[in-house]
């Protein structure tokens, strides 16, 4: 059978749905769900940020003042600074995995 | 064009979110109706699908990768919901003469039952391929069945409906002669 006959007897097979508010149940779902998010004053990102901005603020600080840390201080500081990068990752690695699905 | 409806979609647009749910809401009851063969479940499961993959649009570039996802997860939650009702997809064999008769598209007859006769893996990778135009690598992402695999229900689908478009000639004229 020809490619076009096969997509022609498809087409006309086709079984439709008898609902008709079909689409409209599903777009006022989405709706609900956004509705369902409450607002936040700080989202998780914007708190991530500002973690980290005053994690490196301290560092920056804390070196400039003291002047040279030891490299123990220095390597455990840099890892508190950057753990936020970790939920980041994570989340990635989430949506990844959803999509994946 | 499916670039620009996914970014209206994505930005909330109705009219654009009901293009989109109007592009794939056929084929994916169809393939739904074929494994579930109950109307009630099939819709059900398109909508909870549809509802599934609109909510996370942000993360589609185009209606592909998008259309990809959604039969993804609309053949995925057949699969389960068979699974939850424990139904076993019933197939009885049908069995035709091979003959290569010329296959008329005008007429209606030869085609009815046409798909009847194909499983309902059949009935989704052929018409995942000629409908949505989805290579074998993409059927493959939807189904996880493989590559190799999805050639071979393509192959066997394509069998069953030029034999069940014959066998359909052949009663026609069967009846033609009776009748004359």
């Amino acid at each position: 059978m020809k490619k076009e006959i096969i997509k022609e007897i498809l087409k006309k097979n086709l079984k439709t749905i008898s609902n008709d508010d079909f689409n409209g149940k599903i777009i006022q779902q989405l709706d609900l769900s956004k509705n369902n998010e409450k607002p936040v004053l700080f989202g998780q990102k914007s708190m991530i940020r500002v973690f980290l901005v005053i994690s490196l603020l301290i560092l920056i600080v804390n070196s400039i003042s003291i002047g040279k840390l030891p490299l123990q201080t220095l390597i455990i500081g840099i890892t508190i600074c950057i753990s936020p990068f970790y939920f980041m990752i994570f989340n990635k690695i989430y949506k990844a995995s959803i999509q994946n699905y | 064009m499916s670039k620009e409806l996914v970014i209206k979609a994505k930005n909330g647009d109705i009219q654009a979110l009901n293009k989109l749910i109007n592009n794939h809401k056929d084929l994916a009851y169809s393939i739904a109706l074929k494994h579930l063969k109950n109307k009630e479940d099939a819709e059900d499961v398109v909508q909870n699908s549809f509802i599934i993959v609109l909510k996370s649009i942000k993360s589609f570039r185009n209606e592909a990768k998008f259309s990809t996802w959604l039969y993804r997860i609309i053949y995925h939650e057949c699969l389960k919901e068979l699974k939850y009702k424990k139904l076993t997809v019933e197939y009885k064999p049908q069995f035709f003469d091979i003959e290569d008769e010329k296959i008329d598209i005008n007429k209606e007859a030869s085609f009815k039952n046409i798909f009847k006769v194909l499983k309902p893996n059949e009935y989704t990778v052929i018409s995942l391929y000629y409908l949505e135009e989805k290579s074998t690598n993409e059927i493959a992402q939807i189904t996880s069945l493989s590559k190799s695999n999805i050639k071979v229900l393509l192959h066997r689908a394509r069998l069953k409906m030029k034999k069940a478009a014959n066998n359909n000639i052949k009663n026609e004229k069967r009846n033609y002669k009776r009748d004359t």
